[in-house]
Parts: structure tokens; C-alpha cells; sequence
């Protein structure tokens, strides 16, 4: 298997504050790789910066072999690199179909004119199971819906690569289920998946390997069982015993 | 079905139009109002692209469009050229200004954004006031032409103006209806709503927002040579702060999401002024503009999204 996605030694400094310190990993071809840590780890500045939101202070980002350090955020779509925010940004004013055929336009299908654009988006609905709510205002959709409108809008630029941050923070289990699986189904048409996620279970389900960030730096590395297992992760997550 | 009634409502609305100055033609005021609201309603559409479609609000556009006046103006009292060369180089003008300029200013958000543009606005007014060539605050007057003239587009019977300031606006608007559903307003229109959203799937937002000021200030200047052409007379008070608010109200009233809002907004707004003026400017000086203001308060108040936003039913589903 090769890797999809390498980082080498990768720094993020706000203001003398190391948010992210020397951070090494990489994303195998085809897997869904996951990563985990307390709040503040630095996980969401890690993704950013691999997604050219933040300029990294130092490090490099190799995507397939090809140095893509430095690069803006409006080049990843082209290269097949999609995310999702954490925080959902639904484009509010426009129609869920809407919504997602703005991404078929641009990203690598590259539409030719709105039919074109739409017949995709139309396409994308049904496999995210949106197809419902195709003609609702982004914006009057509760959190699930949002969230799985990022994922198909992230899908609609025909992604190789797909970053996906917190997509089931705030679902109750069922939703949850749902969303497990369709991350599996995504997956399963051959894009490589790289997920940040609080909620273990879905972590332990999907997830091949695990990466384990705390105050900025990588901690740990595995399949989940290993992570679990690691002594440092437990004490990071519980807490030191007392009586040991 | 409802689509039929509604094409057919719009086909007999512009049979009414076009057949319209043959009954009013011995009126000049009220043909006068026409033509102010189709110009209007232009300028309006070009300001809703920029501001409605991309989210990027500007108080400045009666500088683009007299700029584009300007410039078509000096072309043919300085340079005596045919006012058909000189509408080309006035958009050219046009801009190329704007896309120097404001491809420097998009860094900024929202209201600062707004800023620049009244400051770009007051500065090339400014500019214009101090300037020998351009005529200083006197303004400069077109060449007197004699009966009715294609060549020169200087007509004594305003009819024609009405027809020519109807199609102006008439190809305005299938210019804004084919980007609103093309893939240049898919990118807008993301734009608008998040830009971080627009660069993730690939949209480079600061492309597309020079892309979309160029058009928009395009669209006024040739909005501002109709104008020079028209009242043969333009000075540096057509670019003032007012003239630009009164030129986004339009989109604001009408629904500035849709690209039918100015339209409805422009023909309501400005028959609705005129008539306030008409029917109350002799009784009580002034009440005029307070009862337009209060028509402008309510809208705002009970329907931020415009006329048009009460038939939008999508929001509330």
C-alpha cells in the first residue's frame, strides 16, 4: 500500500504557542485513517494546515509523492483533496441540491452548465440520502442533515483524498450508525479517508489505523486496540491511577 | 402550469411596454419617468451582481458609472469621436480601473469593504472636481445635435430613448439570469455565502470577485454613456454618495437574492417616487421623501429578503 498523504515534522506557532509540534504521519492508500485526542491537541490546526487553510511554521505535506507544502486552499479540490468543516458551513440561502451542485461546477467533475451540474448533485443526494431534501435552504436543516450536507458536498468535487472533521460530533447513536456507514460505503468506491472524531466507537469501527495527538504533539500510533492499550493514551484519557 | 401564466403574464407585461410611449407620447414627463426607471433598474442589476449575487456591498457605484460617462464623454467633446467608439472605451476605462483598484481591496470584509468603496467613490469624484480637463464642477455638455440621430444616439423625441434604455435593460437582465444559473454565479453565489467553503471545493475567491466587480462596473458604465447620452449633460454630482444609495435601494426593496429583484424593486421604487413628488411635493415640501422613506422602513422592517421574498416559499418549508 502506498502512502496517499505524508507529513513530515510539521509545526504550528500562534504567538510563540505551539499548537502543533513536529507532527509525523501519513494516510495509506485506500484506508480510512483516524485521529483522536483531548480537546486542544491540535487536531483541527494538524487538518488545517494539511488542507492549506494555515501555512505551516515548518514541515512539509507530500500528497502522492508531490510536495504540496505551501499550497492555497482553493488548489486542493483540483488535486482531489475535499474536506469538511468541523464547525458545518451550509451555503444558507441555497437549495440543498444547490448547495452541492456549486462543487460540481468546480472540484473535478467540472460541470458544464447547471443541468449537468444539478443530474450530479442529484446523484450525490441519493447516495448521502439527501435526495429529500433536495429543494430545503441549507440553512433550515437540523445538525445531521448539515453534516452530511458536508460530505456530499466535499464528494461532489470527485475526491481521492477526503478530510473529514468531527462529522458526528452532536449525532445521537442511531444517526450516528448512519453515518458510520456511509463513511464505509465512501470508502468503499475507493477514496482514502482521514478523520478526526471524538466518539470512540465510530473510531474503533472504521478506523485501520489511529493517530493520537495531545498538547500538539503525536503520542501514539496503531490500530485502535493497540492505541487503546498504550499506557501514555490511557493516562492522557483517564488520568493516572493513584494506587498503581 | 403555473409556469405557463407566469411566461404569459411576462409576455403581455412587455407587449404593454413596447406598445406603451404610443399613448403616452405627448408626455413627456411621464415618458420621462420611464426612462428614469429602466435606468435605474440597470444600474441597480449591475450593483445586485456585486452585491446581492457575491455578497460584496458597495456604495460606490455611481462612480463606476460616471466613470463610464465621463470617459465616453471627454472621448467625444476632447477627442471628437463617434459616441459608438467612444462606449467601448468607456467599459475598457471602466474596468480596468475597478480591476486594478479593487484587486487590491478584497482582502477586506464586509463592511470594511464597503468603506473602499465609498472612499474610491468620493476620491475620483473628488478627482473630476479638480480636474481642467474633465470640466471641474461646471461638468461638460454633449454636442448640440439637430433632429434624431443613430449616429450620434441624440434623439428629439424621447420615445426612442425609452425603447433604447428598455433594451438595455431587457439584455441587462438575460445577462444576469444567464450568470445567475452559469458556473461563474454557482461561484458567487458560494462565495457569498462562505469563503472558506468556496476555496474547498475549489473556487479561488478573490478570481471571481475581481470577475465580479469588472462586470458590474462594466454594466454601469454602460449604464453612464445611456446617461451622458440622454440628459447630454453630466457634472461630478452624478457621482455623489446619494445617487449611489438611491441606486441600491432597488435590489434592497425587491429582494436583492433574486435577479428579478431590482427589476421589480427599480419600476416600483421610482414610479412610487415620482408619484410621492407629483401628488405631495406642491401641498407639503418634503413630505414626499419622509412618506418614501417610510415605505422603505416597513419593507425593511416586516421583509428583509425584499417584495420578492414573500413568495419564496422555500425558507420555511
Amino acid at each position: 500500500m502506498s502512502h496517499i498523504i505524508e507529513v513530515e515534522g510539521l509545526t504550528k506557532t500562534f504567538k510563540g504557542l505551539k499548537a502543533v509540534n513536529n507532527v509525523s504521519l501519513f494516510a495509506e492508500e485506500g484506508r480510512i485513517t483516524g485521529m483522536i485526542g483531548p480537546n486542544g491537541a491540535g487536531k483541527s490546526t494538524t487538518f488545517n494546515m494539511i488542507c492549506g487553510y494555515y501555512p505551516p511554521t515548518s514541515g512539509r505535506i507530500r500528497f502522492r509523492g508531490q510536495d504540496i507544502t505551501g499550497k492555497r486552499a482553493y488548489e486542493f479540490a483540483d488535486m482531489g483533496i475535499a474536506r469538511t468543516f468541523q464547525i458545518m458551513k451550509p451555503l444558507g440561502n441555497l437549495s440543498v441540491l444547490d448547495n452541492v451542485a456549486s462543487s460540481a461546477f468546480f472540484g473535478r467533475h467540472k460541470a458544464k452548465n447547471i443541468t449537468q451540474a444539478r443530474e450530479i448533485a442529484e446523484g450525490i443526494l441519493e447516495f448521502t440520502g439527501l435526495a429529500q431534501k433536495r429543494n430545503v435552504l441549507a440553512r433550515s436543516m437540523g445538525t445531521p442533515d448539515q453534516k452530511r450536507l458536508e460530505m456530499a458536498r466535499a464528494l461532489a468535487t470527485k475526491p481521492d483524498m477526503l478530510f473529514l472533521d468531527e462529522v458526528m460530533a452532536g449525532l445521537n447513536p442511531a444517526e450516528t450508525e448512519t453515518a458510520i456507514d456511509l463513511i464505509r460505503r465512501i470508502n468503499s468506491q475507493g477514496v482514502t479517508i482521514f478523520l478526526i472524531e471524538h466518539i470512540m466507537k465510530a473510531v474503533v469501527s472504521l478506523c485501520e489505523k489511529v493517530v493520537v495527538l495531545h498538547h500538539g504533539e503525536k503520542i501514539a500510533e496503531g490500530t485502535p486496540e493497540q492505541v487503546m492499550n498504550d499506557p501514555y493514551v490511557m493516562e492522557v484519557y483517564l488520568g493516572v491511577k493513584k494506587n498503581a | 402550469m403555473k409556469r405557463k401564466i407566469l411566461i404569459a403574464l411576462v409576455l403581455v407585461l412587455v407587449g404593454v411596454m413596447l406598445a406603451l410611449p404610443n399613448y403616452i407620447a405627448k408626455m413627456p414627463y411621464i415618458l420621462n419617468v420611464f426612462i428614469l426607471a429602466f435606468y435605474m433598474t440597470t444600474m441597480s442589476m449591475a450593483w445586485n451582481l456585486l452585491g446581492g449575487m457575491t455578497g460584496q456591498n458597495s456604495i460606490g457605484h455611481a462612480c463606476f458609472m460616471g466613470i463610464g460617462a465621463y470617459t465616453s464623454v471627454l472621448c467625444v467633446v476632447k477627442f471628437g469621436m463617434n459616441p459608438w467608439v467612444s462606449l467601448p472605451i468607456a467599459i475598457i476605462v471602466t474596468a480596468s480601473i475597478t480591476a486594478l483598484v479593487f484587486s487590491q481591496c478584497f482582502i477586506l470584509r464586509g463592511p470594511y469593504f464597503t468603506l473602499v468603496t465609498i472612499a474610491f467613490a468620493e476620491a475620483v469624484r473628488q478627482v473630476i472636481l479638480n480636474w481642467d480637463f474633465a470640466g471641474k464642477a461646471i461638468g461638460l455638455g454633449m454636442p448640440y445635435v439637430r433632429g434624431n440621430s443613430w449616429l450620434m444616439f441624440s434623439f428629439r423625441d424621447k420615445t426612442i430613448y425609452y425603447y433604447a434604455a428598455f433594451v438595455m435593460m431587457v439584455l441587462v437582465y438575460a445577462l444576469m439570469k444567464y450568470i445567475d444559473n452559469s458556473k461563474l454565479g454557482f461561484a458567487l453565489k458560494t462565495i457569498r455565502e462562505d469563503e472558506d467553503v468556496a476555496a474547498a471545493v475549489g473556487i479561488r475567491p478573490l478570481k471571481y470577485k475581481v470577475i465580479a466587480v469588472v462586470i458590474s462596473a462594466s454594466v454601469s458604465a454602460v449604464a453612464g454613456f445611456f446617461y451622458a447620452c440622454y440628459y447630454r449633460y453630466i457634472d461630478p454630482n452624478i457621482m455623489l454618495q446619494s445617487a449611489s444609495v438611491e441606486l441600491v435601494l432597488p435590489a434592497i426593496i425587491g429582494g436583492s437574492a433574486f435577479v428579478e429583484g431590482p427589476l421589480i424593486g427599480g419600476i416600483l421604487m421610482v414610479s412610487l417616487s415620482e408619484y410621492l413628488r407629483n401628488t405631495f411635493g406642491g401641498v407639503l415640501p418634503g413630505i414626499n421623501l419622509i412618506l418614501y422613506a417610510v415605505v422603505l422602513i416597513v419593507v425593511i422592517r416586516f421583509r428583509p429578503t425584499g417584495i420578492l421574498g414573500f413568495f419564496d416559499r422555500r425558507g420555511r418549508e
